[in-house]
């Protein structure tokens, strides 16, 4: 516009703008992204990152496996760390899910990308689980899943254990519980009916009820869903009454395992057994609190065994109810034994594979190595038992069955190990 | 299924329906009002009714155990909540256009929600029993107290703001408002205060119809989204105008709610009564029973 | 206007290396890369609410049909991302058109029609979480892949940056030219004074329905482009946040200007993301309240927004007149 001198002069500055910025941006490459990556050789901490809802409708169970994991690092790290690893300690980096998928995917994104943990274990909701893989499992970081849907180990996923029993597994160890109970007092289920939220753990779990069932020739006689965000299952109880079971198996998650409870309740729901199979809900302290006695009699299936009679696992429970005010069920004791059986691993690493011990693939061989049936791990598992099979699961899990009396949590199945026999029928 | 079981079972729903639309009906008439008497969209009603049910479950836990005694905090504050948000907002909104109404008032959406999210989480909160949690048999049906009673106090409190607004001075000031604003401050009402008032009135109701609601449900972050969308549904099949109007719409969308949730699917609920809201904007923009 | 081109020429330049100054890290770029898709939404929103003067709260909605669509058929007919965007966006015109035909038709008073486009984000979500062939409440995982550009997937974030980059500055071009021709000034007059406007002739359905199919296409695509960036998607993705959270930096931005909105929106949610990572897990939800906060002040005390300021600002640093932002 003002003759060529003019526009030379503004491409001048707009090619300088751009070589600024250029340098700045190599600036930036070369001092954070290529130091970040080395490895240091020393190890002299292990850092483990928990991806756990901390807010938003499953906090409940967020917040209990995160005073879980706090309890055991504290331990594992008072008793002088990992000693193969030069008493290396373990650090926590704990991420908010926020209950959703989206939350899991981003807090996984954070923890491997800015806070370089060596190992992920969460994110309790399997759904969101699910997500977190993308991230992790290219750059091989283990993820030790507290989520209980088959899938996660059955998708060719590499860098994946879990150690509580799944979720078809639940649903099975509640029908079976329940024909135990029905056998005791000379009676045969035939009219079983499933409720169950329409999540992807609800469908599972449903699925590994029914599966059963159809096993041992049982047909269900009703199978309804409703969304995990219900507040009004008048309609729910309704379709249940028409369909006259003698036995309703539920999957709920927290608030519904309430507002179900509560529903039963109100509108006089007569039916001779309510099961619930998942550990979520139901049956557990929290629910008890909000629902009152409308659960009682109810059961559910867990992953964790409060009760069991090991010298550490009584020692443990004592501490974690002196300390948080309350008993620890599901989400606490997938905690406890995931994250003993993670330091044993990390021994075993630490011996097989001293040069690079916190690597992916040496962390997997590790794990698959073990076979533990004493120590703090095993003595916290249900079954005493653990050892991986090749997809991540382990051979020995085991569900047990809590069901609620005079207000409180009891175990109640397997049959032998029982601190109490079941109440039976409902009134 | 025998034919006589799917009939009671349709008979059931229906009947937990009409008490459903009794309570929705004291919860669309506190937006009637204002909509009405003061033209103003308050596009936070909804969450005006979820902040009721929170502080009934408040109450609940902390005094007065039973969520039915709770109107007896609710109400009150309500109106003062009332009062105070005109003063606050609305007072300014009245004469802004209307899209500066809905944006105003989304804003105290936005508010509302996040701080029932941060207070409460994002998990469903419920008071602890009822007295009224039990249910009687009328022949082969189940009434469930708890539903009957809201329904009948609502009615009640219907039927106790259509004497007001037929007989009392105030109530004719309202009236004549919906129809003319500018002839009735012509004619010396001061305008302010019968604003400020019928905001009150409006929320008072609010508070009602929350705790009455809370005797059968539970409350999330998410309920004013809910009740809002449904409120003003309600609204729009009624018309502007009368009491009448106003309940008959309710219990149309009550029924077609416990219809769906129970012989479709509760998910559907949803797709059903927002459905039929746009329905009816589409085929029946005046409503059924509108005056203007 | 030089300082103009060279004010864009850097911040052009600035933008495409931005990756690089953010040193390749996955996460950070991940956060950029989702805040430039919302802003991009708030952006295209100008034409339907900042133009044509309807408070539309469907963005959620047609983010979310496009996310949907997007992954769907990548998910389970191996259609490449490229066609899901476009596929997307059509369907939420398609469905735009549905809502929006009748609505300007019957002439419904604006509450009516930001109510239904509400309505709408919670109608598709439980239309898709019953449709179990299509979504359902299982969340569908689409195929991993280091980097594929043909099929659009990638797990390196920076392709996705850099496709979100592009989709941005074409809708803010797109805006621009819009303003200033033909279209925008009909939207504008309808606007200002619908009745007069249609008085003198100006086919008020017909732009305002143009408007709306334009912004709720992109709207789509943005949704296509987030699907395939988490690798997933699910019916909560039609969220009545995105909806809100639109119209509320739409506003807070000016519903006039074309720099106002974007602008607010890059810096709010930028912070809005900096105290999610500070103080999130402290008091959660607490930066959302924080977020409410700010933009009650800003419609009760500031209801023109932001643009002013910023156009004053402009004004006052040489770029351009005063009357070119005028509206």
């Amino acid at each position: 516009m003002y003759g060529k001198s003019a526009v030379t002069k503004s491409t001048a500055i707009i090619v300088v703008a751009i070589i600024v910025i250029a340098a700045a941006a190599a600036v930036g490459v070369f001092t954070v992204v290529l130091p970040g990556a080395q490895q240091t050789p020393q190890v002299s901490e292990v850092r483990v990152g928990l991806v756990e809802p901390l807010s938003g409708s499953y906090a409940v169970f967020g917040n209990e496996a995160k005073q879980a994991a706090e309890l055991i690092a504290e331990e594992i790290n008072a008793a002088g760390g990992i000693k193969n690893l030069g008493g290396a300690k373990i650090k926590l980096f704990i991420e908010d899910s926020k209950s959703s998928a989206d939350g899991a995917r981003l807090a996984a994104e954070k923890l491997v990308n800015v806070d370089r943990v060596n190992v992920i274990i969460g994110a309790f909701i399997s759904a969101h689980t699910l997500t977190m893989l993308d991230v992790t499992e290219p750059k091989k970081i283990v993820v030790m899943a507290d989520a209980l849907v088959d899938y996660l180990t059955a998708r060719g996923f590499k860098y994946i254990v879990r150690l509580p029993p799944k979720a078809s597994v639940h649903g099975a160890t509640a029908v079976d519980f329940a024909v135990g109970v029905f056998k005791q007092n000379n009676l045969k289920i035939q009219r079983p009916v499933i409720v169950h939220f329409d999540g992807l753990f609800g469908e599972v779990t449903a699925d590994g009820i029914y599966t059963r069932l159809r096993d041992l020739g049982i047909k269900v006689v009703d199978r309804i869903k409703y969304p995990t965000d219900i507040t009004d299952m008048a309609p729910i109880i309704e379709r249940i009454k028409n369909a006259n079971p003698d036995i309703v198996f539920a999957v709920p998650y927290y608030a519904d395992s309430i507002i179900l409870a509560k529903a039963v309740k109100s509108l006089g729901l007569k039916v001779q057994f309510i099961a619930g199979a998942g550990g979520t809900g139901l049956a557990d302290p929290e629910t008890i609190k909000a629902a009152g006695d409308a659960t009682e009699l109810m059961t559910n299936t867990y992953s964790y065994d409060p009760f069991l009679p090991t010298p550490y696992n009584k020692q443990l429970v004592q501490k974690f109810q002196n300390k948080y005010g309350k008993l620890p069920t599901e989400a606490a004791g997938i905690i406890f034994y995931t994250l003993w059986t993670l330091k044993e691993a990390l021994e075993v690493s630490g011996k097989n594979s001293p040069s690079n011990p916190l690597d992916g693939d040496s962390l997997m061989s590790a794990l698959m190595s073990l076979d533990l049936s004493s120590g703090p791990a095993a003595e916290t598992y249900p079954s005493g038992r653990i050892r991986l099979a090749p997809n991540g699961d382990n051979i020995y899990a085991q569900a047990v069955v809590l069901q609620v009396q005079n207000g409180k949590p009891v175990l109640v199945y397997p049959f032998e190990k029982a601190t109490n026999p079941v109440i039976f029928p409902r009134p | 299924m025998v034919a006589t079981e799917v009939f009671t079972s349709f008979i059931q729903y229906v009947v937990l329906g009409l008490m459903l639309g009794g309570v929705y009906a004291l919860a669309a008439m506190g937006l009637a009002l204002l909509f009405g008497v003061a033209n103003l969209i308050n596009f936070a009603h909804g969450e005006y009714i979820m902040l009721a049910m929170y502080m009934t479950y408040v109450v609940s836990l902390g005094l007065l155990q039973d969520p039915v005694l709770s109107p007896i905090v609710t109400v009150p504050v309500f109106f003062i909540i009332g009062v105070l948000t005109y003063l606050g907002v609305f007072k300014r909104l009245v004469t802004a256009p209307p899209l500066s109404q809905i944006a105003a008032t989304v804003g105290i959406l936005v508010l509302l929600r996040n701080l029932a999210l941060t207070i409460w989480a994002a998990e469903p909160k419920a008071p602890p029993y009822t007295v009224f949690a039990t249910s009687v048999s009328l022949g082969p049906l189940t009434i469930p107290l708890d539903k009957l009673l809201a329904t009948v106090v609502s009615i009640a409190a219907l039927l106790v703001l259509y004497f007001f607004l037929e007989r009392s001075r105030l109530g004719v000031a309202m009236r004549a408002a919906a129809d003319d604003v500018e002839a009735i401050s012509l004619m010396g009402v001061d305008t302010g205060r019968l604003f400020l008032t019928t905001t009150g009135i409006s929320m008072a109701m609010v508070g009602l119809s929350g705790s009455l609601i809370m005797t059968f449900q539970a409350v999330t972050p998410t309920s004013g989204l809910l009740f809002g969308l449904l409120t003003w549904a309600i609204v729009a099949l009624a018309g502007l105008g009368t009491v009448r109007g106003i309940l008959v719409s309710a219990i149309i969308f009550g029924v077609v709610d416990s219809l769906a949730s129970g012989l479709w699917d509760p998910r559907g609920r949803e797709i059903v009564l927002y459905g039929l809201f746009i329905l009816i904007l589409w085929v029946r923009p005046k409503g059924l029973f509108g005056r203007r | 206007m030089e300082k103009n081109r060279i004010f864009t020429a850097i911040a052009g330049a600035a933008a495409a290396v931005f990756p690089l100054i953010l040193g390749l890290n996955e996460y950070y770029v991940f956060l950029v890369t989702l805040i430039m898709l919302y802003t991009t939404i708030v952006v295209a929103w100008q034409l339907i609410g900042g133009l044509g003067g309807q408070l539309d709260l469907g963005a959620g909605a047609y983010h979310g049909l496009g996310a949907i669509v997007t992954g769907y058929l990548m998910v389970y007919h191996g259609i490449s991302g490229w066609v899901g965007l476009f596929a997307g966006g059509l369907a939420a015109a398609g469905v735009a058109f549905i809502i929006g035909y009748p609505s300007f038709r019957f002439g419904l008073k604006e509450v009516w029609y930001a109510l239904s486009s509400l309505a709408l984000v919670l109608i598709l979500q439980k239309i898709f979480l019953l449709w179990t062939d299509v979504a359902g409440p299982l969340e569908r995982y689409i195929p991993y892949a280091a980097f594929d550009p043909i099929f659009m997937r990638s797990g390196y974030k920076t392709f996705y940056y850099y496709i979100t980059l592009a989709l941005f500055a074409a809708t803010l071009a797109l805006v621009y030219r819009i303003r200033k021709n033909k279209l925008g000034l009909y939207l504008q007059s309808i606007r200002d004074n619908e009745e007069a406007a249609e008085m003198l002739g100006v086919d008020v359905r017909k732009y305002k329905l143009i408007a709306l199919l334009v912004y709720s296409f992109i709207a789509a695509m943005t949704g296509g482009i987030y699907t395939s960036m988490v690798g997933f998607y699910h019916p909560t993705l039609f969220d009545s946040w995105i909806s809100i959270q639109t119209v509320t930096l739409s506003i807070a931005g000016g519903l006039g200007s074309l720099w106002g909105p974007p602008i607010t929106s890059l810096i709010l949610l930028t912070v809005q993301e900096y105290l999610r990572i500070t103080l999130g897990a402290v008091i959660i939800g607490l930066h959302q309240v924080i977020f409410g906060i700010i933009l009650i002040f800003i419609i009760l005390f500031r209801p023109e927004g932001l643009g002013p300021l910023l156009d004053t600002l402009s004004v006052r640093l040489g770029l351009g007149s005063k009357a070119s932002k005028e509206m």
